[in-house]
Parts: C-alpha cells; structure tokens; sequence
C-alpha cells in the first residue's frame, strides 16, 4: 500500500513537469517569432536610388565569330572602377547563360578594374590627363575554366575590350591580370602580355576576297569573314578586311628554274 | 599555348642582314627578305606539358596538332615543297614560342602555318597577327614582338588564298586577326589555322578527329599553298636560248668562235 503522502508528492511532480514543458515550447514558439521578425525587418543592403540607363554590351558569337553590340538597361554604380567592374560583371554574365552563342562558365570572373592615367599621350580628342590605362584584374578561377581555343578566346578579349571602349571614351589602352599577375595566356592561346589598344571591336561576317589570279573564280557560297563594322585606327583588336590588295609578289631576283624541286634536293631559292 | 620566354638578347632580333634585295617597282613589299619559294613551315601547336584544349576525353590538342601535321606534310612534300616542323614529336619539355618563331625565321620559309585545334565553332579559323602594317626600313631592325608587321598583307593575302581553297573543298573558313604566341614573332607570310568541327544543318557535326575532315583539309591546304607559290613566288621565266647565228655564206675562222656550240 503507497502511503497518500507519496501519492500526492508523486502527481505534484508529474504536473510540475507538465507545466515546464509547456512554459518551454512557449518560450520557444516567442523566440521563434522573435528572431524571424528581425529577418524580416533587417535593412541586408543599403537603398539605392540608382536608376537604369542604358549601356552597350559587346556580345560574341562563337557560330560566325561576330561581335555586335546590344543595348541592356541596367543599375550601375557613378564610381569609374565599380562601373567598370560591374559593366563586365554584367557582359560575362551574359555569357553564362547556357543560350549564350558564346558560352562561358558563370561565377566571379573579374575581380577588379583599375583605371589609370596615361601619361604623355595627348591626343586631339583627348587631354593627357584624360587618357587611361584600364587593367582587368581577372579571377583565376574564370580563366581555368574558359573554353581554349584562338577564336573563343580572342572573342572574351575583344568582347570586353569593346564594352569597355562604349563605356569609356578616354580609356586608350587596357592590359589584363590575373589575379594580380600577368599571365601569358587567357587559356593557352589569347595573349594576356599584349596592351590592348581600346577601340571598337565589333565587326559582322564579310565577303572572302576571291582575287582574280585565285584558283577559284566562281564567288564563294559561304561568307564568313569578318570585317570592321566602322573604322578603326590601326587596332590589332579590329578584324581585318579581307579583301586585300593585289601584291606583286615576293621579291625575288634573278631567274629560277620553273620545276618544283623535289623534296630532298637543294631549295630553289628566291634569289 | 606555350609560355612565351623572353631573352634581351633576341628581344629585338636584328634582321637588317635579312633585308632583301629590292624588287623594282614593289615600293611596299621591296624591304622584305627573300624566300626560299618551296620552304613550308609547320608549327604543330603545344606539346609537352603544354596540352592545348580538350579536344576529346582522350585527344588532347597538343596529340591532334601533331597528328594532323603529320597527315599534311607529305601531301605538302608530294607538292615539291620542303616542310619544315617546329616538333616531330611530343617533348617532355615545352616547346618556346621564341624557339618555335627562330626555327621558322631561319630558313625563311615562303609560308608559315601555325596549327591549332579546337572544339567550338565551325569550320577552319585562320587568323592573322593584329599587328598593324608597315612598312620594313632597310636600315632598320624589326622588333621581335612587332617583327610580323612588315608582313601582314602578305599574311593577308595566304590566308585569303586558304580561305578560298577552303571553300572550295567545301569547308567553311573564319578569317580573322588575333594576338597569339609566336605569330607575331614570325618573319614570313603566317597564318593561324585552326580546325574546328564541321557542323552540318540537320545533321550531327563532324569532329575534327574525324579522318576524312582532315584529309579534305589538308587537301585543301596543300591546293592554297601551290597555288599561293605561284601567285606570290612566281618562277622566273627561263632565259630564252641565243638563236643561233645564221649559217655564214663563207665559213671562216673568225666566225667560229662567235657562233653556237
């Protein structure tokens, strides 16, 4: 027989511990609401009043090897180098889209951009002191995964070298980095020692030359080369037209003989 | 691409030894050097740890460069040219651009083709150096990393002369500029080829490992650089033979000496 004093001592406990659960989940469901209410109610990222405008975005495509420009209205900071930095941002996120004609890995490609003054370079359009240097710190991470090729690369550089032309009139040259650190090659073949002229680097598909001493007189089916779209002055980063004078041939002196020689036998020199 | 190295003493590489003996009246084209007119080189991309693209799981650039070169060289030895390879073989080392741009300058080669290969676009992309043009002095050295601006319409005018060749075999070409390693190092007329795969409309694309692809390209190839021979390289006419001298009415001993043997 359980005395009564152990009887109630016993359903004492059991309704103290009743109560204590549901003071916890009380507490809890309050905390709860708490913390989420403060989610809700944190600022994350300061209010912009930045409006759109519309900016230039040198677009790529690997089918023709073209380069165009397309408009995009997009928010981008007043500051040069965060425009900067954004305007690529923006154009290599482009590029990520898997229905992109020149497809990229996604993900953080430039890590900064830096604009610097040129000296010395006083032009009729420009002071010397409005002249730049812009260099395009890319992240190593966006230059391993880059597809390697001459043309997909030569497009990215050109590509962004364009865009950032549209943007910025006085930029005269641009090199690129990676990491901080020159870099040879963009992913095995594009030159990343080369300074960049700035220019315009769009250009469409244009008629190959069928010269009138070519093998081939009927005119081509296939068009695909590509030409500037407007004048540049002496850009390595313009395509170039490929309709090129006649030349009247290497130069050579004195008389040859007419045969081919065959391989193996002294060459036919020209002289 | 192969890690350029870059020596002082050959940075600016002197050529005025190389400048040539002027044609008369080619005012552009009078500083150049001369060429060996049956001289080809070919520049069989990468190698060594230098892979190059993916062009496979298992093909990587460097194996199709070498491959393809291969496949070109006697077609272009078949053709009475002398071929040139800046590799035979993979190394275990890389292979320079500097070396790769010093093996085809000294044998001053009537073409120089660098050979690439690539899994995107289509067709083959030539591309020629983004230097601009101009004009070599003949009392001047070319800078080593400018030297193939003195050659830039001849380099113009090889690879529209592919590109047309191209077309004819029915493979589309992309003719472009670009600033690649050792292009702009070359002293000869120089185009960068790249096979990419040949995509057909409503049909599977055909790689570039593809045996047939090569053969029409390298066919094709070999078709531009006879012709490109003789359009640039003509050979001289041969000097037409003395006539000889008509039969004297009265042979004397003064007039043999004068006469045909």
């Amino acid at each position: 027989m359980i005395p009564r004093y152990q009887r109630i001592a016993f359903w004492t406990l059991c309704a103290c511990i009743v109560l204590m659960t549901l003071f916890l989940l009380r507490g809890c469901e309050q905390a709860h609401k708490r913390l989420t209410a403060g989610e809700d109610e944190t600022p994350i990222a300061a209010p912009t009043n930045t409006s759109t405008e519309d900016v230039a975005l040198y677009l790529a495509s690997d089918a023709d090897g073209s380069i165009a420009a397309a408009t995009r209205s997009i928010p981008l900071p007043q500051e040069p180098t965060l425009r900067a930095r954004a305007l690529l941002d923006h154009l290599l996120a482009e590029y990520a889209n898997p229905a992109s004609p020149h497809h990229l890995q996604g993900g953080s490609a430039v890590t900064d951009v830096f604009l610097l003054p040129l000296p010395n370079t006083a032009t009729p359009e420009f002071s010397p002191a409005a002249t730049q240097l812009a260099v395009v710190n890319l992240s190593n991470a966006f230059v391993a995964n880059h597809p390697s090729g001459i043309e997909v690369e030569e497009l990215t550089v050109q590509s962004i070298i364009g865009t950032l032309h549209a943007a910025f009139p006085q930029l005269m040259q641009i090199r690129f980095l990676v990491d901080g650190q020159p870099h040879d090659t963009l992913a095995g073949h594009a030159d990343l020692q080369h300074i960049y002229p700035a220019v315009d680097t769009s250009h469409q598909p244009a008629p190959l030359a069928v010269e009138q001493n070519a093998p081939v007189v009927e005119k081509p089916k296939i068009q695909r080369a590509p030409t500037p779209a407007k004048p540049t002055t002496g850009s390595p980063a313009k395509a170039h037209p490929v309709k090129v004078p006649a030349a009247p041939g290497i130069p050579q002196t004195g008389p040859k003989p007419a045969r081919p020689a065959p391989p193996g036998t002294p060459q036919d020199k020209h002289p | 691409m192969t890690k350029p190295h870059r020596y002082p003493a050959i940075r600016f590489l002197t050529l005025a030894a190389l400048i040539p003996v002027s044609a008369a009246g080619v005012p552009a084209l009078a500083q150049l050097p001369t060429f060996s007119r049956n001289v080809v080189v070919l520049d069989p991309a990468h190698g060594g740890t230098d892979t190059g693209a993916r062009i496979a799981d298992t093909l990587p650039e460097k194996q199709f460069t070498l491959s393809f070169v291969a496949r070109l060289k006697p077609m272009l030895m078949a053709a009475g040219f002398t071929v040139v390879v800046t590799r035979d073989a993979d190394p275990t080392d890389i292979v320079s651009n500097d070396q790769r741009a010093g093996t085809a300058n000294h044998v001053r080669a009537l073409a120089c083709l660098l050979v690439h290969g690539t899994p995107s676009g289509s067709g083959v992309h030539l591309f020629t150096s983004s230097l601009p043009a101009e004009t070599a002095s003949p009392d001047a050295s070319l800078p080593w990393d400018s030297a193939q601006s003195a050659y830039i319409p001849l380099s113009l005018r090889l690879a529209n002369e592919l590109g047309v060749s191209l077309l004819h075999a029915n493979i589309p070409p992309l003719l472009g500029t670009a600033s690649t390693r050792p292009l702009d190092n070359l002293t000869c007329p120089a185009v960068a080829l790249e096979l990419a795969p040949l995509l057909k409309a409503n049909a599977d694309s055909t790689p570039i490992s593809d045996d047939g692809y090569q053969q029409r390209a390298a066919k094709a190839i070999t078709d531009a650089l006879v012709s490109w021979r003789n359009h640039a390289a003509p050979p001289a006419a041969r000097p037409a033979l003395p006539k000889p001298a008509p039969a004297p009415a009265v042979e004397t001993p003064a007039a043999i000496p004068g006469g045909t043997r």
